[in-house]
């Protein structure tokens, strides 16, 4: 993985590109918009990294020029301004992510990956949390590696949860990929669905916690190591 | 505090003033010339009739006649319309120097002889009626009526002739035009204050940092100058909010730089307990400088408020973010909202950045196993609730915890801005942030949303 870092705080330039080394990458960082272009021209990156603020101009500028061009390459904005019309201005111009300074080292890596990997998110890949197995592709459960059948409604529960683990999921959002548009959702009966799908989960091993979060939604996780 | 009286109150209550002066004016003056020149005529009168009795003298044979005495030539001099006669009550006959038109026009009865005084109308000169009256004068030479008609043709038998002519043909005239602009004033009145309602509205509409003017091309000739005179105050005003936007603008850059240096050599260290502790660190001083700019950003008035917001699905929101993190504490999040959106102007971020301190507050401050509720309501008025089962607030503490940096003495966590940034982000928004002790431990805290405020620029 080849990134292009554009940043003109020597210091934060260096330190980042060291990082980001450690962390697999190969890096070029340039001090200017005018030099980023000529890098751009004659190698081939897989990530733009951009600070907005450069002593030649606007980052802006280099993303806008770049998707006029056509050019699809990944773009992360990295950047001291937090203003909430600086970032809208960054991902209009065609950014695929924008990340405030400090940014803790792990949580830009998981960006540039996420970044890098989305234009294949059309096929979500195989998921493991807690020893439960989700395969999106056959819709297959497995529990410590042992296949488990999982009732139709309770399955969309869980496809549903475990592929945002961690996160919250609305209860709208459960409901509609529970029931279809024309079915009447009864009261209680994704609490049940939830319910039988713990039950059945726990007895097969799973290390699994689904909390019920009242009036909001659920979210799956793993167990913490007791 | 006083309030001065509405502009269009006070055209409507001059203009009706002045007509009601008008027509009194109008009033008064026809009816002293109505009874006025009645007054003069016998006042003329009698001045008359004095001089015609000093000018009745008799010769030595006692034979009577007038001798027009100098008072007596005074007023019939000019072009006055007078006429006079004296005749003898027993045998009728004129005495010398009568007017014989005047003797041939009294009425009959004028020879009665008891009558004493007597008002009556005679023909004078130019044919018109006019005042005249019969006085009995007892003499040394017998008793005589002495008759006199006429009076003094002045300026107000000349303004009562004028008025008579004007009123007959003025009356309607002035009537409908009464009538009219007592209907149409006020309407006319609405009218030429319109456009101070549109420049009001216009004005409403400017939030901060909008480069909204008013129209000045909108504004009466009266009003330009105190439009124009807006209009620059406003400028002044953009620019200085301009100059804030920048400045805070290069304070994140600024901070944030440094702090990027630091998080780089900090992630770069091996050691992972020292690493662990400079983290924290780092974090800590971010979330000061992310709070501070926050504060600058509303204490600026740097927000994008939209015209509506559903205050659920800021709830939704900011539950869903932190819940995790309430899990993971060993604590719950409960959300309690109505069927329907609840809608109020605003700007979704900040709102979500307020609520998102009062639960964060909430979840730090409850104890292990406890749940933090989250209620949205829209009757009697919208509003959030957070409420907590913890601790609750020191006793005697009021609104001293809405200023910058105060903390209470327990927290584990924040620097202390967090609510003065609820408070200013519900300021901004026409709102306000309130809380109370909640019943059974704990305490309850509410953004109020009033429906008045910045709903009125949508």
């Amino acid at each position: 993985m080849r990134l292009l870092l554009l940043e003109d705080e020597s210091e934060v330039a260096t330190l980042a590109a060291g990082n980001l080394r450690k962390s697999g990458f190969t890096v070029d960082a340039v001090r200017l918009i005018d030099e980023a272009r000529n890098m751009l021209r004659g190698h081939r990156y897989d990530l733009l990294l951009v600070d907005l603020r450069l002593p030649d101009g606007d980052g802006t500028t280099l993303i806008a020029e770049l998707r006029e061009a056509g050019d699809a390459i990944p773009i992360i904005c990295v950047t001291g301004l937090d203003a909430v019309p600086d970032r809208i201005r960054g991902l209009e111009m065609g950014a695929d992510d924008y990340v405030v300074k400090p940014v803790v080292h792990e949580e830009l890596v998981a960006r540039i990956r996420a970044v890098l990997r989305r234009p294949s998110t059309t096929q979500p890949r195989k998921v493991e949390v807690g020893g439960v197995g989700f395969d999106p592709g056959t819709r297959e459960v497995t529990v410590r590696e042992r296949p488990l059948v999982v009732p139709r409604r309770e399955l969309a529960i869980l496809e549903l949860l475990i592929q945002r683990e961690g996160r919250v999921v609305q209860r709208d959002a459960v409901e509609s990929a529970v029931y279809g548009a024309d079915e009447e959702v009864q009261p209680n009966t994704i609490e049940t669905h939830v319910s039988r799908l713990r039950k059945r989960l726990g007895e097969a091993g799973a290390d699994i916690a689904i909390h019920g979060i009242r009036g909001l939604g659920y979210m799956l996780e793993a167990k913490p190591a007791a | 505090m006083h309030r001065p009286a509405s502009l269009a109150r006070r055209l409507r209550v001059r203009v009706a003033l002045l007509q009601g002066t008008v027509v009194a004016v109008a009033v008064a003056v026809h009816l002293a010339l109505a009874w006025g020149p009645m007054v003069e005529a016998d006042r003329d009168l009698g001045r008359l009739t004095d001089a015609v009795a000093e000018s009745l003298t008799f010769d030595d044979d006692g034979v009577p006649r007038i001798v027009p005495s100098e008072r007596l030539r005074e007023l019939g001099a000019g072009a006055r319309t007078l006429r006079f006669a004296v005749y003898d009550t027993t045998t009728g006959i004129a005495v010398e120097g009568s007017s014989p038109e005047l003797m041939a026009a009294l009425p009959r009865n004028a020879r009665l002889k008891s009558l004493r005084y007597a008002e009556f109308e005679a023909p004078g000169p130019d044919g018109r009626l006019m005042p005249g009256a019969l006085t009995r004068m007892p003499t040394p030479g017998g008793e005589y009526m002495l008759a006199a008609v006429g009076m003094q043709r002045g300026f107000v038998d000349a303004v009562r002739w004028i008025w008579a002519e004007l009123i007959t043909t003025l009356l309607p005239l002035l009537a409908a035009l009464a009538v009219g602009s007592l209907l149409l004033v006020p309407r006319t009145v609405a009218r030429a204050l319109k456009p101070l309602d549109r420049l009001s509205a216009q004005a409403r509409a400017i939030a901060p940092g909008a480069r909204a003017r008013l129209d000045e091309s909108a504004a009466p000739r009266e009003m330009a100058p105190l439009v124009g005179a807006v209009n620059t105050a406003l400028d002044r005003l953009d620019q200085a909010f301009e100059q804030q936007r920048r400045f805070t603008a290069n304070a994140a850059h600024e901070l944030r730089n440094p702090l990027a240096v630091l998080q780089a050599r900090v992630d770069s260290l091996t050691e992972r307990e020292i690493k662990a502790g400079f983290q924290r660190d780092v974090a800590r001083m971010t979330d000061l400088v992310d709070q501070l700019l926050t504060m600058a950003r509303l204490q600026a008035g740097q927000i994008n408020i939209e015209s509506r917001v559903d205050l659920r699905e800021i709830a939704r929101t900011v539950l869903s973010d932190l819940a995790p993190l309430a899990i993971h504490g060993g604590r719950e999040v409960a959300l309690e909202e109505p069927p329907h959106p609840v809608w109020v102007p605003g700007d979704m971020r900040v709102l979500e950045g307020a609520l998102s301190n009062l639960v964060l507050n909430a979840i730090d401050h409850s104890p292990e196993g406890e749940t933090v509720e989250v209620l949205v309501r829209d009757r009697p008025d919208k509003v959030i609730e957070v409420l907590d089962r913890g601790p609750g607030l020191p006793d005697g503490v009021g609104d001293e915890i809405y200023e910058p940096f105060w903390r209470t003495e327990a927290r584990r966590r924040g620097v202390g801005l967090g609510l003065a940034i609820v408070r200013d982000a519900m300021k901004l928004h026409g709102g306000a942030v309130a809380h109370a002790a909640r019943d059974g431990g704990g305490t309850i805290f509410r953004l109020e949303f009033s429906d008045l405020g910045v709903s009125a620029a949508e």
